[in-house]
């Protein structure tokens, strides 16, 4: 039986996540920084990481329930994210794997984020829609990579989402509140709808959607905004799916927690005769855990890095990964 | 939807083999998408239908391989066009093989023909071309198919992002055969803009798509100027 730590530490998110090789997730913890104003400052996030980092691994290793002398394998994000946050996660890695002698494994965190939703809602070769904070992408698996069938050419959808809770003044996490306003509205005020073949741009739907808080109940502007572009992003999905004529769909990432996400997306795999799966609620926002069963899969297949390679990648593409797990 | 036998169900619409004014034709009917409220729902259907019949007509004008227009029912967001016989071009790469780089030469010409008519087609795949000559013939014959991305542009921009994502979907569907498809694919597209006297569009395009390339959110440094 091999354990092994994982660490991420991407964005807002520090998190440690104790992982077996039978794939039962023995801990995680999570400690997210949250801005008293305005959107993440990459410094003061990793400020708090640092602050935070010891507990949450000692909180993890007791969910766990083992010593960290038990830990077989180091994993710690790589990339992408913001640089100073990735590099509290690296250093905390390095130091651990030096002083337990024990090897130390580079993780893609788009990678993980797909591998660990394979796990947990036990699917084999999904499409796999991949909605953060700072990722929006449509992928799937062919010719030994996680190729990219579309993605955002600017802004991800969950940083469309968190900017324009923050104009609307509401409190973080933004996403919640703005699906929970939607709810209360039925009225659709016309907003930017923009896909360019598989691709899709959300930049000019936040400037569109912050304007018409000048002019339109908040609730209205919430549903525009959440209709408008889960609509682009599901059509992006459907074409990719139509493409591929893969048999599961995959949500995963924070955004994948909305509910009027995940019923456009489930009715599109109907309607393709796919199934649908959303990783559960406590997966799918950036984790530990997910670190560290990819973390797993990659050393059983390639073993550890050599310290010299353990820099980190914050342009990190999750289509630059070869996936020598699968075949 | 109109009587006939369904062909095959697209991301964004259903063709039909029915019939027009006596003839086998194809109607392409932009079904509703239950996820998409009506309010977008009817104006994206609508304004794609409309898009899509305007450019079918322009490109048939021009010559350009694409399948001809027959009628275009609004309300039902439905176009019927000409029944184009053939396979998935996606699914011949294969046995196409041995002239995979003539045939990808033709179709970087016909792309670089549309262009000029400031026309992008807004989402080239290899699933959005039938290939309609036999497989063991000698003869190259092929159609663009589903305009429904299609739009009026002259931005050297726009033309330059429809052959980047068109790089894109070899990359991803035929990763294996990048090099016999996308290489002659540009190298049709130049010598069509060159047989023009205007390879100075050319090196305005080449130029944009590795802008392009190195403007990807993630693309490592050392690639970037």
């Amino acid at each position: 039986m091999t354990i092994c730590l994982g660490l991420e530490s991407t964005a807002h998110t520090l998190s440690a996540g104790v992982v077996n090789d039978a794939g039962r997730i023995l801990g995680v913890v999570n400690d997210t920084y949250v801005p008293d104003e305005g959107g993440l400052h990459p410094l003061k996030t990793s400020n708090h990481h640092v602050g935070c980092f010891q507990s949450v691994i000692q909180q993890a290793l007791d969910q766990a329930g083992i010593a960290l002398k038990a830990i077989d394998v180091i994993a710690f994000s790589q990339g992408p994210g913001l640089g100073p946050c990735l590099r509290v996660g690296a250093n905390v890695a390095r130091a651990l794997a030096a002083f337990l002698s024990v090897p130390i494994v580079g993780v893609n965190h788009c990678v993980a984020h797909v591998e660990i939703g394979r796990l947990a809602c036990k699917v084999d070769d999904p499409l796999t829609l991949y909605v953060s904070g700072g990722n929006t992408i449509v992928s799937a698996f062919d010719c030994g990579r996680y190729q990219v069938f579309g993605e955002t050419l600017d802004i991800a959808l969950g940083n469309l989402l968190d900017a324009f809770a923050r104009e609307a003044g509401l409190q973080h996490p933004g996403g919640p509140k703005i699906e929970a306003l939607a709810r209360e509205s039925t009225t659709y005020i016309e907003l930017p709808y923009t896909v360019k073949g598989m691709d899709l741009a959300l930049s000019g739907l936040l400037t569109s959607a912050i304007n018409a808080l000048r002019r339109h109940p908040l609730a209205d502007v919430a549903f525009s905004l959440q209709e408008t572009a889960f609509s682009m992003v599901t059509e992006v999905t459907e074409r990719a799916l139509a493409h591929t004529e893969k048999k599961d769909v995959l949500v995963t990432g924070g955004v994948a927690a909305n509910g009027r996400l995940q019923e456009m997306i489930r009715l599109v795999s109907e309607d393709h005769g796919a199934s649908f799966h959303a990783v559960p609620r406590a997966l799918a926002g950036d984790n530990g855990a997910m670190i560290a069963w990819t973390g797993l899969l990659q050393f059983k297949h390639v073993g550890g890095l050599t310290m010299e390679n353990t820099s980190i990648l914050p342009k990190w593409r999750l289509d630059q990964v070869p996936i020598t797990w699968r075949s | 939807m109109p009587p006939g036998e369904v062909l095959r169900k697209g991301a964004e619409a259903i063709l039909v083999k029915g019939e027009w004014l006596g003839r086998e034709a194809l109607f392409k009917v932009r079904t509703r998408k239950a996820y998409r409220i009506p309010q977008i729902d009817d104006k994206i259907r609508a304004e794609r239908t409309v898009t899509e019949a305007r450019i079918l007509a322009s490109l048939l004008d021009a010559g350009i391989p694409v399948p001809g227009l027959l009628d275009v029912h609004l309300k039902d967001a439905t176009i019927v066009m000409e029944l184009v016989r053939g396979a998935r071009l996606k699914d011949v790469v294969a046995p196409l093989r041995g002239k995979l780089a003539r045939i990808f030469a033709r179709i970087g010409a016909a792309v670089a023909r549309m262009h000029g008519l400031d026309i992008i087609h807004g989402d080239i795949t290899t699933s959005n071309i039938i290939y309609e000559s036999a497989l063991d013939s000698d003869d190259i014959a092929f159609r663009f198919i589903d305009f429904g991305l299609a739009r009026h542009t002259s931005s050297v921009e726009d033309k330059s992002v429809d052959i980047h994502l068109f790089k894109r979907v070899i990359t991803s569907t035929h990763a294996g055969d990048f090099e016999r498809l996308f290489p002659p694919f540009m190298d049709g597209y130049k010598a069509h803009l060159e047989q023009h006297g205007r390879s100075g569009d050319f090196k305005k395009i080449e130029r944009r798509l590795e802008q392009i390339e190195t403007r990807g959110r993630y693309v490592e440094k050392s690639k970037r100027k």
